[in-house]
């Protein structure tokens, strides 16, 4: 474990509480207005869901060949988003990182509302919303279970466990915090906060068992987050399209996973800490810890990227070097040059200290890399698709305002639960802030 | 049955004073009490040694619970309605596999909540003698004793912040 | 340093004697009439021990980077691995000798002429013995920097650190490709490189794990390793027995889903085929199950007993998860056991025990 300080000197418990419940706070004219603006995203995009309802699937650009348009790049790209909130907590806190304690509960919500978001998007892919309740293991009207061997279905247990264990992760995470605000306030404040904190005394005996499951929670979270991710590629991997059939997929999208929400919390905190004033608690160096995690997986994902392309050539398969050789230099050659820009290239700069340390630049790196791994799933759903076997059967395939509406509507979805999770719950981990500024000026036995 | 004991409440804001009263109230054997922090504190778990927690016991049948569900449940369907399908065999341990790692997390994580209200004793409704303080940066002990042991314990507290004493019933 | 003269000068003497019945070995072995049956079981340990050699450099590499404190002690042990990396480099020279009996494409196998650009010879040792060769270089350098580091003469060799585990990363991937994957010229996956500098650092491990354990009995300061170290050693060797297999899982999972006939083949082989279903589940067992079970509970990591017999089963693990993946494409129908493996084995503990006792002695376990 370092013996960094993370936060601003001289930070004082009671600072703590009210820098924290500053944020919940009554609002400003300025949030309302980001409410709307969220709200009018979110409006978007339920008119073009309702008119894929009563229209039909006609009005998504999908087609033979290419049957997973951007929806799927959608999910895809929310489930990634989700990655980095629980790693951030789970796997930092098994390897006892301190950097994790101020920023871990804005990303364990953003990981539950990415997670949301991303549930929608199969289910709004399917078309028949409204039967979504088959996607679920029982004996229908014909008799017949679901299929376990497709992964498909893995996809039903994964992405549904994943969204009850963070949600658990996140929940129990907050209950001490809960209680400080609950001690904070006096009347329906006081009786709402004092729901979620369930009666938390802090005595040491509660702190004892709750530390043990904090820990296991950790323990469970972590494989989860591997195995959720590697699930996903195996939509893909476990078909036999070139470009899809990749034995390397897992740790590949693992990895840009974790890459892509490392990313959307810079995007987040920037803003964040700015508007509630955190900046004693979130500080320059939890911003370059961030970044260098996004730089080490940006590293593995470029050797993904380039060891594909290598094993495509060495493999002599006709198939599988087409197949590359389209993504590169075929239509969709742009969206693989701005996926490879902004995923491969951009993000080395970080090997540099003075941008390493700039937060304005890592903000701005950040939407690049947001931008890039939304491409990158979109190059390879859409191009292996394209051009498959046969030349017959190959085409094109560009979404329609359809469906970027409902892109832009999952957006407004996500920010409007942020933003709501902001104004109403502790945005730091006020308990841990405390322990380990604590441990700072009482020393320890720990190392 | 139920008898009559002190309740001896001690608050303390600083945190030195407070461990020294709880490195002497340790010497005591058999003593009912509550400490209270707003962090853990690893210096009370080892003045007050605590088993190890039996969270971890809800955890492992939990997950072990999970995987056999994970296992079971899609052989029962397959062979239910035996239907082959990508040319795979009815039974796919390789497939069910999967299922069963994600419903072991599942169960796990979900009986390590139970465990966890089961033994922190959550939800639970009344805050009575609880000090809003304790959440903040006020550390303190409620302990209950009979009138000999209260006058042992009493000289300890004489740095605390504020010591409060009344009666309570106590099942016995 | 602890003396025990006796002891060391007995592991000398046989680790002396079990390189020269290796050596004796490995020349009958390649002048017999079965020339491939020695050079694969010398490409399996050559593989094996520079693989564990290198992951002591990249173990403190690791450590540098992430500024972790907790093994501070454990990586003396894991540097004085590195020494055995010079000898492996004359150790991959020698291989060239045994090439024809190695690699299928240079005579028994047609490979496309693209391919050839690649796959031949010159090219192939050419590329490892520099890449082998910088990273043997590196590692030296970077070990005397962080330890003149550790004494506050220079400044903290963190970006060579990052700059070996780089170059680790992509040497290793083809090393994985060249020794291993092309092997079954007409088989591919992409996963093997990482699966393969994944399982040399999991090995290394556990190597590093009984050298400390040996170390604290026999030969460091009393006081020098602590429990805690094990516990979090013990760990990290959990932590990976997972990660490697969720690998292992990745590249099985994908192919056998697939059922593509040339990705098959060399799937089917080592898992559905005798013999080589047996050694695929017991590598599975010991270098997985082992670990999962006696490492998940807290005195299976501390206790030091329990945890370097764990760290001895995973070793044997990787060794047939090696010979698993290089014997059946060079001898898909025949398991040779006999005393001709043995001893090319044990010449190359011998020879890697010697080094790691060099070694020590040039860098020694600070007092």
């Amino acid at each position: 474990m370092d013996k960094e300080n993370y936060f601003a000197p001289a930070l004082t418990a009671a600072d703590i509480n009210s820098r924290v419940a500053y944020s919940t706070q009554k609002p400003g004219v300025k949030f309302y207005l980001a409410i709307a603006l969220f709200l009018a995203m979110i409006g978007f995009g339920a008119y073009c869901l309702y008119t894929q309802i009563t229209t039909g699937m006609g009005v998504a650009g999908m087609n033979n060949p290419v049957a997973w348009g951007i929806y799927l790049t959608n999910f895809v790209f929310w489930v990634g988003i989700a990655h980095s909130g629980t790693l951030i907590s789970a796997i930092l806190f098994l390897f006892r990182s301190r950097w994790r304690t101020s920023v871990n509960r804005i990303a364990e919500a953003m990981t539950v509302f990415a997670v949301m978001m991303a549930g929608l998007f199969p289910l709004i892919h399917l078309g028949r919303i409204w039967f979504c309740y088959w996607l679920f293991p029982y004996p229908n009207a014909r008799t017949l279970w679901v299929n376990f061997r497709s992964p498909l279905n893995w996809d039903v247990f994964a992405v549904s466990t994943y969204m009850t264990v963070s949600t658990l992760f996140f929940i129990v995470g907050m209950i001490p915090d809960m209680a400080v605000l609950r001690d904070r306030f006096t009347g329906v404040k006081n009786k709402i906060y004092g729901i979620f904190a369930m009666g938390w005394r802090g005595t040491h005996k509660q702190w004892h068992h709750y530390e043990t499951a904090y820990m296991l929670f950790a323990a469970l979270a972590t494989p989860l987050v591997i195995s959720v991710h590697s699930i996903v590629s195996w939509d893909f991997a476990m078909s036999i399209l070139p470009g899809w059939h990749s034995t390397i997929f897992a740790p590949y999208f693992v990895s840009g996973a974790i890459f892509s929400g490392c990313a959307m919390v810079i995007t987040i905190l920037y803003p964040l800490r700015k508007i509630f004033k955190l900046e004693d608690l979130i500080t320059k160096k939890h911003f370059t810890r961030l970044a260098q995690m996004m730089l080490l997986t940006s590293l593995i994902v470029s050797y993904s990227y380039l060891t594909e392309f290598f094993i495509a050539w060495y493999s002599n398969n006709n198939f599988e070097q087409e197949s590359f050789l389209y993504r590169a230099f075929g239509y969709y050659g742009p969206y693989f040059w701005i996926m490879l820009t902004c995923n491969m290239f951009i993000p080395l700069t970080i090997f540099f200290k003075k941008i390493r340390t700039n937060v304005k630049i890592l903000f701005i790196i950040s939407i690049f890399v947001n931008i890039g791994m939304w491409m990158e799933r979109f190059v390879i759903i859409i191009t292996s698709l394209a051009r498959d076997f046969d030349p017959y059967a190959w085409g094109q395939y560009s979404p329609t305002h359809i469906e970027w509406g409902i892109f832009i509507g999952s957006f407004g979805g996500f920010l409007l639960l942020f933003f709501s999770f902001v104004k109403f719950a502790p945005v730091v981990a006020i308990s841990e802030v405390k322990g380990q500024i604590h441990h700072d000026m009482h020393g320890g036995d720990h190392d | 049955m139920i008898s009559v004991k002190n309740r001896l409440k001690a608050v303390y804001n600083d945190y030195t004073k407070f461990i020294k009263a709880i490195d002497k109230l340790s010497g005591f054997v058999d003593l009912d009490i509550e400490v209270f922090s707003p962090m853990p504190l690893h210096e009370v778990f080892e003045l007050l040694p605590q088993k190890p927690s039996g969270v971890r016991w809800f955890t492992f049948s939990g997950a072990i619970l999970g995987i056999i569900i994970g296992f079971a449940f899609p052989i029962y369907t397959v062979l239910d309605w035996p239907l082959i399908t990508g040319g795979k065999p009815l039974v796919t341990v390789q497939a069910f596999i999967i299922i069963a790692f994600e419903l072991m997390i599942l169960f796990g994580a979900g009986f390590t909540l139970l465990g966890l209200l089961f033994h922190a004793k959550l939800p639970r409704q009344s805050l009575a003698n609880y000090d809003p303080k304790f959440s903040e940066n006020s550390f303190g002990m409620i302990i209950k004793a009979d009138d000999d042991e209260l006058e042992k314990l009493r000289p300890i507290f004489s740095e605390a912040d504020d010591v409060v004493v009344d009666t309570v019933e106590v099942d016995v | 340093m602890k003396e025990n003269n006796a002891l060391v000068k007995n592991i000398r003497i046989i680790t002396g004697a079990l390189i020269v019945a290796g050596i004796v070995f490995v020349v009958l072995g390649a002048r017999s009439n079965e020339p491939s049956r020695m050079w694969q079981i010398y490409l399996v340990n050559f593989l094996l021990w520079t693989g564990v050699a290198q992951a002591g450099a990249i173990f403190s590499a690791v450590l540098e980077i992430t500024n972790a404190r907790w093994g501070s002690r454990m990586r003396s042990v894991a540097e004085s691995l590195v020494s055995f990396l010079p000898v492996s480099i004359v150790l991959l020279l020698i291989m060239i000798i045994g090439s024809p009996h190695i690699f299928p494409w240079i005579s028994k196998v047609e490979i496309p002429a693209a391919k050839q650009i690649y796959l031949n010879l010159p090219f192939l040792y050419g590329r490892n013995l520099l890449g082998m060769g910088l990273l043997t270089f590196l590692s030296i350098v970077f070990i005397n920097k962080r330890r003149s580091a550790d004494t506050g003469l220079i400044e903290r060799p963190r970006k060579f650190a990052v700059v070996l585990l780089i170059l680790y990363a992509v040497i290793y991937t083809f090393v994985a490709f060249d020794f291993i994957m092309s092997l079954s010229p007409h088989w591919y996956s992409t996963i093997m490189g990482m699966h393969f500098f994944t399982a040399c650092f999991y090995t290394g491990l556990s190597v590093i794990l009984m050298s400390a354990v040996f170390g604290r009995w026999h030969l460091f300061p009393a006081d020098f390793m602590r429990d805690k170290d094990f516990h979090d050693l013990g760990k990290l060797l959990f932590g990976f027995a997972i990660f490697w297999m969720s690998l292992v899982w990745s590249q099985f999972l994908v192919i056998w889903y697939g059922n593509m006939p040339e990705e098959t083949e060399f799937l089917h082989l080592r898992f559905y085929e005798h013999p080589w279903q047996t050694m695929t589940w017991s590598f599975i067992i010991l270098g997985f199950f082992v670990p999962l079970i006696i490492l998940l509970n807290k005195k299976g990591k501390t206790n030091q007993i329990v945890s370097s017999i764990v760290a001895t089963l995973i070793l044997l693990g990787s060794f047939v998860h090696l010979y698993v993946l290089v014997v059946p494409s060079i001898t898909p129908h025949h398991l040779y056991i006999g005393i001709q493996e043995f001893a090319v084995s044990l010449g190359f503990i011998g020879l890697f025990i010697l080094s790691h006792d060099v070694g020590l002695k040039y860098w020694p376990i600070p007092d």
